[in-house]
């Protein structure tokens, strides 16, 4: 006999389930623990074995250390600062893109799409040199805009695949009740399509957010003056040529990883289920 | 009354912007962009530097570029690319070559015989890798010999004698394979190194006769006789855990941090790795010269890296004003970074020493280790064109031969061909 | 002529949406890409004086040994990564669908490390998998193994490599499906429980055709990334031991910025770029016949 509970699931189930799921949850939290360990030792226990998991001194003050050391809360306002405009840039991009790509017949439109698609296949270290002469040439060296602008066009590129494939699932009889009330594509694009997208849309600004948060190679090249440095830079300042301070590299990757986590778990409310369908009868 | 008053301030106001124009007439400010490596602690150095520069010279506004060292030459090869080169760049003598062949530094003989500072006060060992076809086209930065750490504890556990000024290659053999035993994870090594031709290919080759290029550097020269059979001896002596795996090794701090638990007894270390090697509590060692060879004294790598002006840059007075502050021998710069007590003094003046030495820390003997090398056991790389691209074709080449039980000939006949298309480039 | 008038406005409605997209997406990507297209076919040091030296780079490939490992390696990276990281992606997004007991905290503990970067990723595991010091090591003596050498050999190398790859990138793709999964409306899971049908039949017959879409995109985008790594063979294993994991992106690096041949890295890049276009045509060939839109 099976017990049948809310879901129509058996215990069984259920609990196969959850022990999967916390399994694999130690697996990927597993490695930060170690992290966090080292971040809290003094820099002769790092370099010492036996390994432990607890420090024999826990050093908090690595936490501190790190902020005296460089200018951390800098860095971590530059990040904020550029990897929010960019995406507030990417969504809007990407969302008209899409909507074109998904809904509207013109020409040249699959083979524009591939285009979006293969400007994703040349890796950024390829196009690095070409995008300093360009940023060159617009003044933009050793600004904020040098990390926004390529990230924002190469982000536009990845949330419009993103976006036209999400898109694709809304049912063209939703736009039709709002054709009938005489709403052009903008319209429709701002009223039907948008507001159906919250998942998606949230998916593709946290990825941007995350992106631009992690970028290495443009704040490396581009940023000259320490003031406008990013984390991803700081961060690696710790790794000397020979020497690398890990507790103190440790600590500052934990810093970084903070905000973003946060930003995860808010954007969490915006992962409600769809609009139920069933509205639409038959 | 008011008349009064506006006119007061009227005058005031014309007083001290005139003043303001005049001072800036006669001295306007100029701004140089320096670039540079390093991590936090070596940043602060340099900044001590830049606060003692500004307060001589007001009108002189140096930015610092800090970078990360891996990446730092993408990034300076990124930005003389763009046409944005800094005014003073320092450049590490791997890629020094190449950055010349493409003329991105000046010369400065001229300037140097103007301002008359005395090279001989460097240590002659670094100077030719700040040359360039005979020509100086920077100060040295760094020079420093990549010496040898032992353990102490280790060899006196061992009934080893302690590695002395002038010891061969058979007494650091020996003394090796005596140390290294255990078992498993509790096995000591005698020797442990990533094996990068500079800290450990080269010195054994050297002390065996042999050398990667001949005098001219146009002829790859590892694969002959003598050469080819040190390789083959450090194979076996790598099989027989006499010397550690050097792929174990390559994690940025690993023989350091294995010299730390007394499982490995000399490793090659450089300036840098000896501030490691301080940091560890507890930790007894002394630095020495690589072993010499057979009427072969100097088989040790002395590395010296530039410091140089751009060829581009818009303010070459002012570049090398900075320039001579920061590098010239005996000046304020050789004084703040002996204070610093990050890499030994270049110049040879006592009183850096005096600075430098950390008398609460080993190695005490660290002056007369060096000093000894900059005149009898030292050597200067044979860079070239292409170091970096040959080290690249020859190192996974080289860890088949460590690992995988090839032949040293037969492994370098097969990149020959590869090789030669470098040298010829 | 009304009909003209009604297929012309929507042509210009679509090229007015695509245009922030094509500033965007033209000016900074594709301009750059065009240009180092060029450099390909040119012999430059960066620094130097460029020469044109028309298919000579492309006509070193197949004799350069570094080049044909790193080709290996990328593919084997590719081939062995890509299905588990969407498979794994895939079983956890249906999971963390239901009413799972701290949904919320599993989820994000899934997505932490798609949040770290790469290199610190990369940082981390080279601390784990470490022989001397490493923790993994560590767990293995307690319990009376020998210590793997995860990032040192031949053997392990890729596999290790690989591990991490998954591991940083299945919050990503989860992330991805769980946002499809939210637009499957919940009638239909209970119409067909209704119908009695078993979980295995809903998945295979419903949820997957009707999250196919994103799934695609997981699929290329995987692909597209695997083929592309870069931090994780460059800071965990430096390419060794000798070229064993070398990824190809980390050779075009060192041919550019190390070893001072932007074009030949260039040339490099453009075949890389080549054959990620090849599959993932291919791919989208094929996805006609499993993805439902």
């Amino acid at each position: 006999m099976q017990i049948k509970r809310l879901e129509g699931e058996t215990i069984g189930t259920q609990i196969a389930t959850h022990g999967i799921l916390i399994l694999g949850a130690l697996l990927m939290f597993g490695p930060f623990l170690v992290v966090i360990s080292t971040s809290l030792k003094s820099y002769s226990e790092v370099m010492l074995r036996p390994f432990a998991i607890i420090p024999k001194e826990v050093m908090w003050s690595n936490y501190l250390e790190v902020f005296k050391i460089s200018p951390f809360g800098l860095y971590i306002w530059n990040t904020i600062k550029t990897s929010f405009i960019c995406t507030i840039g990417v969504l809007v991009t990407s969302s008209m893109a899409a909507y074109a790509f998904a809904k509207l017949k013109f020409p040249g439109k699959d083979i524009l799409f591939i285009v979006y698609l293969a400007t994703m296949m040349v890796p950024g270290q390829v196009t690095l040199v070409p995008v300093f002469i360009l940023m060159r040439k617009f003044g933009l060296i050793d600004t904020h805009a040098a990390l926004i602008l390529p990230l924002w066009g190469s982000s536009t590129a990845f949330g419009t695949f993103l976006l036209r494939q999400f898109f694709l699932t809304i049912p063209n009889d939703l736009e039709e009740a709002a054709i009938i009330d005489g709403c052009g594509y903008l319209g429709r694009f701002v009223r039907i399509i948008l507001p159906l997208s919250r998942p998606a849309l949230t998916t593709l600004g946290i990825f941007t957010l995350l992106n631009v948060w992690n970028n290495y190679l443009y704040p490396l090249v581009f940023i000259n003056s320490p003031n406008k440095r990013t984390l991803t830079l700081g961060i690696t300042l710790f790794r000397g040529d020979i020497d690398v301070q890990w507790n103190l590299l440790m600590a500052g990757t934990i810093i970084s990883v903070l905000p973003m986590l946060g930003a995860f778990l808010i954007a969490q409310q915006y992962f409600v289920e769809g609009i139920t369908l069933t509205g639409i009868k038959g | 009354m008011k008349m009064r008053r506006f006119l007061g301030v009227f005058w005031v106001i014309s007083i001290v912007v005139l003043g303001l124009c005049f001072s800036g007439i006669a001295q306007e400010k100029v701004t140089i962009k320096y670039a540079f490596w390093g991590n936090p602690a070596a940043i602060g150095v340099e900044e001590d530097i830049l606060k003692e520069f500004h307060k001589e010279y007001p009108h002189i506004q140096v930015e610092p570029i800090a970078t990360p060292y891996d990446d730092y030459h993408t990034k300076i090869l990124t930005m003389i690319a763009g046409g944005l080169a800094p005014d003073v760049m320092r450049i590490d003598s791997y890629y020094f070559a190449d950055f010349m062949e493409a003329q991105v530094l000046m010369p400065l003989d001229d300037l140097i015989e103007r301002d008359e500072i005395d090279l001989s006060l460097y240590y002659e060992i670094g100077l030719p890798d700040s040359m360039y076809e005979g020509k100086m086209y920077g100060l040295p930065w760094g020079t420093a010999p990549l010496y040898l750490a032992y353990n102490v504890k280790m060899f006196q556990d061992a009934g080893v004698n302690l590695p002395k000024l002038g010891w061969t290659w058979d007494e650091f053999v020996e003394g090796a394979r005596t140390i290294s035993g255990g078992e498993g994870p509790e096995h000591r090594y005698g020797y442990g190194d990533p094996f990068s031709l500079t800290s450990s290919i080269l010195p054994f080759v050297w002390s065996a006769g042999g050398d990667i290029f001949d005098e001219s550097r146009t002829r790859f020269t590892l694969d002959e006789p003598q050469a080819v059979e040190r390789l083959n001896e450090i194979a076996k002596l790598i099989e027989e855990g006499v010397f550690a795996n050097p792929l174990e090794l390559r994690p940025q701090d690993a023989n350091v941090r294995l010299m730390g638990n007394n499982l490995i007894a000399v490793i090659g270390a450089s300036a840098m790795q000896i501030l490691t090697l301080q940091a560890i509590e507890g930790l007894d060692f002394g630095i020495i010269h690589q072993p010499t060879g057979d009427g072969i004294p100097n088989t040790t790598v002395v590395k010296s890296n530039t410091v140089g002006i751009s060829n581009t840059s818009q303010h070459v007075e002012e570049a090398w004003e900075f320039l001579k502050f920061l590098r010239a021998p005996g000046g304020p710069g050789d004084y703040l970074y002996a204070q610093a007590r990050r890499i030994p003094p270049t110049s040879k003046i006592p009183e850096l020493w005096d600075l430098y030495v950390d008398p609460t820390k080993p190695p005490q003997d660290i002056q007369e280790v060096t000093l000894a090398i900059s005149s009898t056991y030292g050597r200067e790389l044979p860079l070239r064109k292409g170091w970096l691209e040959i080290e690249g074709i020859l190192m996974p080449t080289l860890e088949k031969v460590w690992t995988g039980g090839f032949d040293a000939e037969e492994a370098l006949e097969q990149i020959k061909p590869s090789i030669d298309r470098v040298m010829q480039r | 002529m009304v009909l003209n008038n009604k297929k012309t406005k929507e042509v210009i409605s679509a090229y007015l949406f695509l245009l922030p997209s094509l500033i965007a997406v033209g000016i900074f990507v594709i301009y750059p890409i065009i240009s180092s297209l060029l450099l390909s076919f040119q012999d430059w040091n960066l620094i130097g004086t460029k020469r044109w030296v028309g298919f000579a780079n492309y006509k070193r490939l197949p004799e350069d040994f570094i080049f044909s490992d790193a080709l290996r390696n990328t593919v084997y990276f590719t081939i062995g990564s890509v299905p588990l990281k969407v498979i794994l992606a895939l079983l956890v997004a249906v999971l963390l669908n239901k009413k799972v007991l701290g949904r919320n905290i599993l989820r994000t503990i899934y997505f932490l490390p798609v949040v770290c970067s790469s290199v610190a990723a990369a940082l981390m595991w080279q601390w784990l998998y470490d022989t001397n010091f490493g923790f993994i090591n560590h767990l293995l003596q307690r319990i009376g193994l020998s210590p793997v050498p995860w990032i040192t050999s031949a053997k392990w190398a890729m596999l290790s490599i690989i591990v991490v790859s998954v591991w940083k990138d299945v919050g990503y793709y989860m992330v991805i499906l769980l946002a499809a999964l939210q637009d499957v409306p919940r009638e239909i899971y209970e119409a067909a429980r209704i119908d009695g049908a078993r979980s295995w039949t809903v998945l295979r017959y419903i949820t997957l055709p009707l999250i196919s879409p994103a799934l695609l995109f997981v699929t290329i985008m995987a692909v597209i990334g695997s083929f592309q790594v870069f931090d994780l063979t460059t800071v965990l294993t430096q390419g060794g031991p000798g070229t064993a994991t070398i990824s190809l992106v980390q050779y075009i690096y060192r041919c550019g910025f190390q070893f001072f041949q932007m074009g030949y890295a260039s040339a490099v890049a453009y075949v890389l770029f080549l054959i990620i276009l090849v599959f993932t045509l291919v791919q989208m060939y094929f996805s006609k016949r499993w993805v439902y839109y």
